[in-house]
């Protein structure tokens, strides 16, 4: 079928899927335990002050009435109100979203800075010791649970040799200096000229980027191996080698950019797999993110908060995949293809 | 390099030419910490909404925008030159900072310190005046009447009147919730009457010995500030009784004003210039309560400065670490607070006395003392012994496994037929400790136990209703206010019934009927003979597990001093007893 | 075609037979990595099943409390040191692999064959059955696998019942896509088009004929997934809301050993080698089949 036609009807597909995830949360949200209008008002609240406020909240609707509330609100960007901050979830969500897209984007950096070139070592040295160790590398990568290696960073690189601070975004020395723009720690505190304090943020995202980015370097390093492997046997990059040219302008010019398209696949199912594994490397590190902010929710029954939070990643993990499947789909369909029975 | 060092340096930050170690060095921030394993209620996220504003933690939380009546924010770093911070921690979020509502201890912390009752305990618990000046008592000893001291003033300016009491007992009772009821069963509002402008009287119902000492609860609000920022609500012309504006500001006349809160992160507060009282030499300008649940952050913010004092719900390990290091040091004091295993007397099969009975022989409290709380004491009854009406008589059971079994068998239970659960607040290694311990315990008398680890919230949302309670609960309950009717009431009246203090949900009439005499008897000698026998009664139902009295301990940089005990809920946290060395 | 020649005919496919696994067998072997991930997994699967018995304190899984003997480093009589509760770590550990290994049997064992057979039903009549089972799965997969699994798990109680419950609802999905992507281009084959010509019913097609195509792929993702399963599952209980206190969940004994760093370092950090070498085992053996069938499975 034509392209544009798939497009189509793959965002009708995401939307139906969205929505069936919204019902989906939604009815297991309200059937978490606990009162959500007693929690709210504290232990001591009166009977009726309890039933007052649930029937403000709507809590005596039936649940698909409840359901249809919540959506007209969420068409508009009302996301109910936690229960725990007393704020609107849709303000908490804005607030603590940069702070893990910030995580996340460092991360995804890191994986291609380093995976990229580890990935055209290996294929040069094809079943050489570099191949055969950064095979190992690897496996490591993607076998070590996340929040696994981020504790050992910690206890490394933190307890041990004291160099990097091992939670939180920032110093505390350094709050008062920055002021928030766009919630981007590594932006803002350029913003506000506070060097010293960006440095201090870059020390305090290194750690959790570098072990959320090591199961996906793994990835990459393995996709691009494979794939130069495959290209560099490709005649047309024998006739560049006969034309003279010199080896490197070969190997990074013409071969890693053609080979770079299962890449591309592999880095854009990345960061949205990323969005899933930040919320131990969150919890670890004390990342004051949406990882937390939703773990919260959870452990607290917050029901607006969780169904917001899970909303919101649903969201923004579809919407990665959807559009990384357009940009690739444009650029190669045989991977369109690969691609719907690999997600 | 010493926490001093550590302090000096980032006094001088600056450039970025720092040497790497001074600069990384430090291995935490301010930011708190959610661990995995939840909270004791609280998540560890600052909030700031809006843009311009800076990450300084005391940001003000515009829950509805547009707040005019914003108390300031005040950068308190350490870092700061000038001005001295004491940077506290604490295990649970802060509810809220509405005096009508406070109940638990973090909420309390905050009220005492930006309040004034009339009246305020010393270390012994007996009551001196502190917004009041002097009080009278009548012959039939139900009118009490207060005069106020001159020259108090709120942090608005408004001065302290007797009006101003007058309408914080009226809101107090009006909004019904917190700890009201310890007021609203034997006082009406009507009979709460302004005398002059500093004197204001309150007459009781009936005779109710307890009454000065639940007075610590009332906290004086600025009546003028709080109708200025009513939002419309159910008290008639006096709307929401300024709820929604409470939760988050303070209207109070305490040594301390409200200078920034994120509720689930800190608390921060900024010292009362023009306070009635008066102030030690060293006083703190500011006052920082950071929620930490995680006790490495706690460790290594100590070990790095950052933190002057710790909570007193830290690990024994951390404990040791801290007292360890060469500038921190842990103190610990005997308090009044006994550390209960709540049982559920409503609920099968923990209904049925010879289960609970069973239970308390069979628990192993001498490991649970040496081995999980060194230092702890032994419990005896409901009420600690370092009350004067303690009952010296009162049995408490001890560890015999055989008298346990042999208890259920006498009862028709085999091994087995009994599975019960025993609740905590996750992530609090001494609760679980004590839970395995008991879990271990119990199997060895043929009691399953399920372990049930939750968020304080949650454990608090469970207690308001029989069904959802857990059989066994672990609660550290301690006075609330100055007087032994606070254990009583508080924990066993069936008044008082479904809170996190009376899990129990004991039914007893007995009981009720000698708290209740108890209250009105005013000779001392003859409510401690009603105080020895409800104690007895109690303890022959077996309502709970006494494990052990607690020692409060902190971890305290060495330059913080003066911390003192008082035998009423958080009334050991009020600034103005700490001073910097 | 007589008696004689069938036999003939038996034993010449029988002898192919042998000879296609003896060099699988061998092809399999030439890689060590392989070796070393079959062997890991057996080694495990083994201290799992007698473990009782292996274990140094097996009554350390359990009930069991010793306050006397908390956080003791690596020692002769505890070889990986004891726990906050006095517990030996290598025991848990133990017994710990055989919660692990449970879950992967449960989720693998309830969503594969779910999985499979929504595969097979969808690729092969397509139309609405395809796309009906097909946006199912994408519903399923509108979360990344942890967040998902959280939001269930969260709804149920936090048992390790309801965390196997949550990820196998999850995991029919994947096999579900993949079987039905092969199934959708193997139905107009010429094999399939010559059975349904010889009258073949449709269970006969799907499992005779097609599914034997199918194994391959499954078998290699089945493998692979069961890391991923073990990595989700300890994820779970490293957040806390997987196993439960005092069961030995490794994602818990890691979580718990946190708040005992760095002096106490050795819970944490061999219960997190544990799980390490158990989900690298299994990746190593995948890898090695993946080789094996020669197959494109993108993992």
């Amino acid at each position: 079928m034509k392209y544009w036609q798939y497009l189509v009807r793959r965002l009708a597909g995401i939307l139906v899927s969205l929505v069936g995830l919204s019902i989906i949360i939604f009815t297991t949200s309200r059937v978490l335990p606990g009162n959500p209008a007693r929690m709210a008002l504290g232990a001591l609240a009166s009977e009726e002050q309890v039933q007052a406020l649930a029937a403000e909240m709507g809590l005596n609707k039936p649940i698909p009435l409840q359901y249809l509330d919540y959506m007209r609100g969420l068409l508009v960007g009302d996301l109910g109100t936690s229960l725990e901050t007393k704020r609107a979830v849709s303000t908490d969500i804005v607030y603590y979203l940069p702070a893990t897209l910030e995580l996340i984007t460092v991360s995804m950096f890191l994986t291609v800075v380093i995976g990229i070139p580890l990935g055209v070592v290996a294929a040069q040295n094809k079943d050489g010791l570099a191949d055969n160790a950064t095979r190992l590398v690897a496996f490591f990568s993607v076998s070590v649970p996340g929040f696994f290696i981020a504790i050992m960073f910690q206890l490394i690189f933190g307890y041990l040799l004291e160099w990097l601070p091992i939670t939180g975004r920032l110093g505390s020395e350094f709050g008062s200096g920055v002021s928030r723009f766009t919630g981007f720690l590594l932006v803002d505190t350029l913003l506000s000229g506070n060097l010293a304090a960006h440095v201090d943020a870059w020390a305090h995202i290194i750690l959790p980027a570098l072990a959320l980015s090591l199961a996906g370097i793994g990835q990459v390093m393995r996709i691009t191996r494979s794939s130069m492997i495959d290209v560099k046997d490709q005649d047309y990059v024998e006739a560049e080698r006969g034309f003279g040219l010199p080896s490197w302008l070969v190997t990074y010019k013409y071969t890693l950019k053609n080979a770079f398209i299962p890449t591309l696949t592999i880095l854009g199912l990345l960061y949205a797999s990323l969005l899933g594994n930040a919320f131990l490397i969150e919890l670890v590190y004390s990342w004051p993110g949406l990882a937390s902010y939703g773990v919260t929710a959870v452990l607290n029954n917050d029901f607006n908060a969780v169904v917001g939070v899970t909303m919101t990643i649903g969201v923004a993990f579809v919407s990665i995949n959807f559009l990384v499947d357009v940009l690739l789909g444009r650029v190669d369909p045989r991977i369109r293809l690969a691609m719907e029975e690999a997600t | 390099m010493s926490r001093k060092d550590i302090t000096q340096m980032r006094s001088q930050v600056g450039s970025a030419s720092e040497s790497v170690r001074a600069r990384f060095g430090d291995a935490a921030s301010r930011r708190n910490f959610l661990k995995a394993l939840g909270t004791a209620g609280i998540a560890g996220l600052a909030g700031c909404s809006g843009g311009g504003e800076s990450y300084d933690g005391q940001e003000q939380t515009t829950a509805s925008g547009g707040d005019d009546e914003e108390t300031e924010t005040e950068s308190s770093s350490g870092g700061d030159s000038g001005s001295s911070t004491l940077r506290m921690s604490a295990t649970q979020r802060f509810g809220t900072v509405d005096p009508a509502k406070g109940t638990d201890y973090t909420q309390v912390l905050a009220l005492v310190n930006l309040y004034d009752p009339l009246v305020f305990p010393d270390t012994e618990g007996n009551l001196q005046g502190h917004l009041a000046e002097d009080w009278t008592v009548s012959d039939d000893n139900q009118t009490y009447t207060f005069t106020l001291r001159e020259g108090a003033t709120f942090h608005s300016g408004n001065p302290v009147t007797a009006e101003d009491v007058q309408f914080s007992a009226e809101r107090f009772l009006d909004i019904n919730q917190g700890y009201s009821s310890l007021l609203g069963n034997v006082l009406s509002k009507e009979n709460v009457t302004v005398e002059d402008e500093r004197t204001v009287s309150f007459t009781l119902d009936r005779v109710h010995s307890p009454f000065l000492a639940t007075l610590v609860l009332l906290f004086v609000v600025d009546k003028q500030l709080v109708l200025d920022n009513a939002a419309d609500g159910d008290f008639g012309d006096r709307g929401d009784y300024g709820q929604s504006f409470l939760n988050d500001n303070d209207a109070g006349s305490g040594p301390y004003e409200l200078a920034g809160f994120e509720r689930q992160a800190q608390i921060s507060f900024s010292r009362y210039a023009d306070y009635w009282g008066s102030f030690k030499d060293g006083a703190y300008d500011n006052v920082t309560v950071q929620i930490i649940t995680n006790d490495p952050t706690v460790r290594s913010l100590m070990k790095t400065g950052e933190l002057d004092m710790s909570s007193q719900y830290q690990s024994e390990e951390t404990y040791e670490a801290l007292a360890a290091e060469d500038d921190i040091r842990v103190e610990s004091v005997p308090t009044v607070t006994t550390f209960y295993f709540k049982i559920n007397t409503q609920k099968a099969p923990t209904d049925d006395p010879a289960v609970r009975e069973a239970m308390a022989y069979g628990f192993d409290y001498e490991t649970a003392r040496n081995e999980i709380a060194p230092g702890s004491l032994p419990a005896q009854g409901p009420l600690p012994s370092s009350f004067g009406v303690h009952n010296e008589d009162i049995v408490q059971p001890t560890y015999d496994p055989e008298r346990a079994r042999q208890i259920l068998s006498d009862a028709g239970y085999e091994e087995g037929d009994i599975t019960v659960q025993n609740t905590y607040v996750k992530d609090y290694g001494l609760e679980e400790k004590m839970g395995l311990l008991f879990q271990q315990n119990m199997d060895e008398i043929g009691i399953d136990v399920e372990l049930n680890p939750q968020t304080w919230g949650t454990m608090t949302e469970l207690a308001t209703s029989v069904e959802d309670t857990p059989h066994i609960n672990q609660v550290f309950y301690g006075p609330v206010y100055p007087s032994p009717d606070t254990v009583f009431y508080n924990q066993y009246h069936s008044e008082a019934a479904s809170t996190w203090m009376s899990m129990e949900h004991l039914e007893d009439e007995n009981v009720d009927a000698l708290i209740d005499e108890a209250r009105s008897t005013v000779d001392a000698d003859a409510r401690a003979e009603l105080y020895a026998e409800v104690q007895e009664r109690i303890a022959n139902q077996y309502p709970d597990l006494f494990i052990f009295v607690q020692s409060k301990k902190h971890a305290f940089a060495d330059d913080v001093a003066g911390y003192t005990f008082r035998p009423s809920m958080s009334f050991d946290y009020w600034f103005p007893d700490f001073y910097q060395e | 075609m007589s008696a004689e020649s069938a036999s003939v005919l038996d034993r010449v496919v029988s002898a192919e037979r042998r000879e296609l696994w003896q060099r699988s067998w061998k092809r399999f072997t030439s890689r060590p990595m392989s070796v070393i991930g079959l062997g890991i997994i057996i080694a495990i699967i083994l201290l799992a099943v007698f473990a009782p018995v292996v274990a140094p304190y097996p009554e350390h899984a359990g009930k069991f409390t010793d306050f006397s003997n908390t956080l003791q480093p690596p020692s002769l009589d505890h070889p990986l040191g004891t726990d906050h509760v006095g517990r030996d770590v290598l025991s848990r550990i133990l017994f710990g692999y055989r919660l692990s290994l449970m879950l992967v049997a449960v989720v693998l064992g309830f969503g594969v064959p779910v999985g499979v057979l929504l595969g097979l039903v969808a690729g092969y009549y397509g139309g609405w059955t395809e796309t009906i089972i097909m946006r199912a799965t994408d519903t399923a997969l509108a979360l990344p696998p942890l967040v998902m699994a959280l939001a269930i798990t969260s709804a149920l109680e936090p048992t390790l019942t309801n965390a196997m419950i949550a990820i196998a609802a999850l995991w029919w999905t994947w096999h579900a896509r993949l079987v039905q992507s092969i199934v959708a281009s193997e139905r107009s084959e010429e094999y399939v088009q010559a059975a349904k010509l010889a009258g073949a019913s449709t269970p006969h097609i799907l499992f005779r004929e097609i599914l034997p195509n199918t194994l391959s792929p499954i078998l290699v993702k089945v493998t692979l997934d069961a890391g991923f399963v073990i990595l989700i599952g300890a994820g779970l209980s490293f957040i806390g809301v997987g196993v439960q206190p005092p069961q030995p969940g490794l994602g818990t004994m890691v979580s718990q050993g946190t708040s005992y760093l760095p002096d106490s370092w050795w819970v944490s950090v061999f219960s997190g080698l544990a799980i390490f070498v158990l989900v690298m085992g299994f990746n190593m053996l995948g890898d090695g089949l993946r080789d094996l069938f020669d197959v494109e499975v993108n993992r």
